[in-house]
């Protein structure tokens, strides 16, 4: 008996006769809504602009009301209708066709539902009739009894199977007229995501690849992701291939498919998964990569940070002290051959000094690792010949040292540029925040015609930026200045960001 | 991909109740076939009536006037044997007739009677669903059905009482009678007159009413009601 499966397509019956039921309320609604909202919407369109559109969007939203009750009762998988600005003309009448044919369709499905029932609910009562003695009756050549009684009462059994299965199959006739006129898009091939969101009705379904050496979940780009939380509203399901996890589907928890049909779905495509798979690992390497070529720059910056401090804090300061005894020496002279001598060595130390300093500078400058790019761009300032006006828009906040770095060269370099070609006084410079990355701008109102290939200045900030998926750009037309910008992505998500969290 | 298999058991199980439920039904409908029979039997009644009571259920009914005697066929249609129950009795000069069907679920018999009686022997009809149909009377007579339909042509006597619970009443009478009623629920009433003045009461709650060709005259000698609940009510004079 139990191969039978009663249970199931009593269920499945009922939740059929259910949708029947309430497609004629619905249909009652529907067919009106949609037959004069569209019409009234039609004949109101000359007079205003909007009443199509909001005929349309109100009929719209029925057909999503009929595809979520499609997929509650007859388990139709029927995807989200897309929003109503992306509707093609096919698919938005197709939609219509459903609600306007709704009503008229139910009632025939009722109809002949209620031939095998009407005959299940007749025999039935017949049957109880002759057997409890109250219908003297005849059924064709017999008159009723307890025993014709018994036999009709026996007949109910398959009239009632009958009428289950009636039920079962009006409801997959209707579940394929839903299906057909409901299925927005039928992609044949894809991308194995799209083919899973769409199969099981849900756009926001994302797949995270399980990579066994590292231990973690990655999305389609190699970054790691953290599989949602129990009561999120969302939930996931895990793909396993022979033995070993693959993937995980995260989906939404109230999807309108059971687990069992997002597995199925998932074992349909476990290879194209574990393709995906592959691919995601070797982007996860890639970024990989990337992350540790940033902390070999950000290492370096480091090596050129200490050899900056050694030099201040040794070599520097021994030079000074000195050139503080030779000023003692020189004041404590009487003879003037000497003093001169004293004096000149004296004046050749200042310079050795200063060179030292300019030296120290150009390895990493201490005023950038201690008080930041805005301090840095006005120390640069200072120094520089030229009349440079600078506007650093940080608010005082700090950025990665690498970034700051960057950005540092990046201004070092456009004014020496500007002092050694651009034949002007003047210059400006721009620090500031946009879109999720910091843009430097160095501008001059010289004669331009700069190229981003002469020299190994503007070379080796390419390479240092490109590190920090950064970028270069050179506006220099002939004669009229020369427009140096970069920019570095370095908001939440940016790899950057991303190598600070590491 | 889904995988092609057998159909389950449970298909194989309602296919075959449906078989069995279809084999049953073909079966009943043969010998139905077979054993229906249409039978007539006739008979007259000889000697004066003094009145003639029908009470003959779904069957239908059409009575004609102006023969000798009284003449009935009764034409029974019927199957599996089970032919019409019938009583008559001829009781201090009343001829009563019974008739009715036997209770059946598939498909109950018919039975239609052709009665031919004389003139001024008041007749009595009560059916359920049966039509009566009445032609060339002259005698007084009182009629009742359920859902039947009942119509009088070329009535000439001096009373008609015809009422129908759902069915419609239409009755031409060919001279003025002293006491025409005619009603129904939820049928129409129409009744045809020789114009002249009569004491008309002609009502329906929720139908048209509507009275022609005739004088009303709450004096007059005769009476035309004509009363119908949902139905239309027409009096139209000759």
């Amino acid at each position: 008996v139990s191969a039978f499966e009663l249970p199931r397509h009593t269920r499945s019956a009922l939740r059929a006769l259910v949708y029947m039921l309430e497609g004629v309320i619905r249909g009652l609604v529907n067919l009106p809504v949609v037959a004069l909202g569209l019409a009234v919407g039609f004949v109101l369109s000359p007079a205003w602009d909007g009443s199509m559109r909001a005929a349309s969007r109100l009929a719209w939203r029925c057909g999503g009301g009929e595809r979520a009750r499609a997929n509650r009762f007859l388990h139709a998988h029927l995807p989200p209708l897309p929003r109503g600005t992306q509707v093609s003309r096919g698919t938005f009448w197709s939609v219509m066709t459903l609600l306007l044919i709704q009503l008229p369709l139910t009632l025939v499905a009722l109809l002949a539902a209620a031939v095998p029932a009407g005959l299940t609910v007749a025999l039935a009562l017949l049957g109880a009739g002759g057997v409890a003695g109250s219908d003297a009756r005849f059924v064709g050549p017999w008159a009723l009894g307890v025993w014709s009684g018994l036999l009709l009462l026996a007949l109910a059994l398959p009239a009632a199977i009958v009428t289950l299965a009636a039920l079962e199959g009006l409801g997959l006739g209707l579940r394929a007229v839903a299906r057909r006129l409901l299925a927005t898009r039928e992609p044949v091939d894809g991308p194995v995501r799209e083919l899973l969101a769409e199969r099981l009705g849900d756009h926001s379904l994302t797949i995270a690849y399980w990579l066994p050496e590292r231990g973690r979940f990655v999305d389609d780009h190699g970054r790691p992701v953290e599989l949602p939380e129990p009561e999120s509203g969302r939930t996931w399901t895990a793909v396993d291939h022979e033995g070993a996890r693959v993937a995980a589907i995260v989906h939404d928890a109230e999807l309108d498919a059971s687990p069992e049909l997002v597995t199925a779905a998932a074992s349909a495509a476990v290879l194209a998964i574990d393709n995906e798979r592959l691919k995601a690992e070797l982007r996860a390497r890639v970024e990989d990569l990337r992350v540790s070529r940033v902390r070999i720059v950000e290492a370096a910056d480091e090596a050129r940070r200490n050899i900056e401090r050694d030099l201040h804090d040794g070599a520097q300061q021994q030079l000074v002290s000195l050139a503080l005894d030779l000023r003692i020496l020189y004041a404590q002279l009487g003879d003037a051959d000497q003093r001169a001598t004293v004096g000149r060595l004296a004046d050749k130390l200042a310079e050795a000094l200063g060179e030292l300093r300019e030296l120290a500078r150009g390895i990493h400058p201490a005023v950038l690792s201690e008080r930041g790019l805005g301090a840095a761009v006005e120390a640069l300032v200072d120094r520089s010949p030229l009349d440079v006006r600078a506007s650093v828009e940080l608010d005082g906040a700090r950025l990665p040292a690498a970034v700051e770095a960057a950005a540092y060269f990046v201004i070092a370099e456009g004014l020496t540029n500007v002092v050694r070609y651009a034949e002007t006084r003047h210059a400006d410079i721009v620090v500031c925040r946009n879109a999720g990355e910091l843009e430097v701008v160095v501008a001059d109102d010289g004669r331009g015609g700069a190229t981003l290939d002469a020299g190994t200045g503007l070379r080796g900030l390419i390479d240092r930026l490109v590190v920090l998926d950064g970028r270069l750009e050179l506006d220099s037309p002939l004669g009229a200045g020369t427009r140096l910008r970069a920019r570095i992505p370095v908001d939440q998500g940016s790899l950057v960001a991303e190598a600070a969290g590491r | 991909v889904p995988q092609r298999r057998s159909p389950a058991p449970w298909w194989w199980l309602v296919t075959a109740c449906a078989l069995l439920l279809v084999a049953i039904g073909v079966a009943l409908l043969i010998w139905l076939e077979l054993s229906s029979k249409t039978r007539t039997t006739s008979y007259a009644v000889i000697g004066d009536l003094g009145a003639i009571r029908l009470d003959v259920g779904a069957a239908d009914v059409l009575v004609s006037g102006g023969a000798s005697t009284v003449q009935v066929q009764r034409v029974d249609r019927f199957a599996f044997g089970h032919g019409t129950h019938e009583d008559r009795s001829v009781r201090g000069g009343t001829l009563a007739i019974r008739s009715r069907c036997p209770p059946q679920v598939v498909r109950p018999c018919r039975v239609g009677y052709r009665i031919a009686v004389p003139d001024n022997v008041p007749l009595q009809i009560r059916t359920t669903s049966g039509d009566v149909r009445l032609d060339g009377l002259r005698a007084s007579v009182q009629v009742s059905t359920s859902s039947g339909a009942i119509r009088a042509s070329d009535f000439c006597g001096f009373m008609l009482r015809a009422v129908s619970d759902s069915g419609d009443v239409a009755v031409a009478a060919d001279c003025s009678s002293e006491d025409l009623e005619l009603r129904s629920r939820s049928g129409d009433v129409l009744a045809t007159v020789p114009s002249g003045r009569y004491h008309v009461d002609a009502e329906s709650d929720a139908g048209s009413r509507a009275v022609h060709g005739i004088a009303s005259d709450d004096d007059a000698p005769y009476q035309v009601q004509a009363l119908s609940t949902t139905g239309d009510v027409e009096v139209d004079g000759t």
